[in-house]
């Protein structure tokens, strides 16, 4: 079957840490989380290896962050944008409603959360800059 | 902003499907359809190479509505 696209490092990395993730757990006798990783392992693979044919549609592609062109790596892009907007914004949702609490160990880590997000939205902005 | 584009003329006059035409231009059927019915404005360096594919110019190939 014509393979269209080479493995993206988004999923190189997936593979990877999959494949040395599950003798670990093995060998820490995790049974169920081998088995859920083998799982994981095993869909990824699948539909990787299904979205660099030339059978594959748009979406199995973006899906398995395999973009071929530059309208999937659009698509990916934007829904990757949706995610760490949902992600900010429910992070500052939990600040706000650990506000209401006593104060304690966990609205810091909360916090913390936000300001690394918001570090990271600061670079992801300037490097979106540069490169336009 | 979505442009107006002949491309759907042009590929029926050279008797090409959207896949073959995808292939030539090393995107995929899927896009070129996005292009033909306007849901997807391509990048510049894309629209130069479909224009230069058909031997037309960026303008022949894409218009802005305003222009038509």
């Amino acid at each position: 079957m014509q393979t269209l696209t080479t493995l993206t490092w988004f999923n190189k990395i997936g593979l990877a840490i999959l494949a040395v993730g599950i003798p670990y757990l093995v060998v820490q006798q995790e049974w169920i989380g081998a088995v859920a990783w083998t799982v994981a392992l095993a869909y990824l693979a699948i539909s990787v290896r299904r979205s660099v044919t030339a059978r594959a549609d748009d979406r199995e592609r973006v899906a398995a962050a395999q973009p071929y062109d530059e309208r999937d790596a659009a698509a990916m892009r934007s829904a990757f944008s949706v995610v760490g907007q949902v992600a900010f914004l429910g992070q500052v949702a939990i600040v706000i409603w650990y506000m209401g609490q006593p104060v304690d160990e966990r609205i810091l880590i909360e916090s913390a959360k936000v300001v690394v997000l918001a570090v990271v939205l600061g670079f992801a902005n300037r490097a979106a800059l540069q490169r336009a | 902003m979505e442009v107006d584009t002949t491309l759907p003329s042009l590929r029926s006059e050279r008797g090409l499907s959207q896949a073959a035409l995808g292939q030539a231009l090393g995107v995929s059927r899927q896009t070129i359809n996005s292009i033909e019915v306007g849901k997807y404005d391509p990048s510049l360096p894309l629209a130069i190479r479909i224009a230069r594919y058909f031997d037309r110019t960026v303008e022949e190939v894409f218009i802005l509505p305003e222009d038509a």
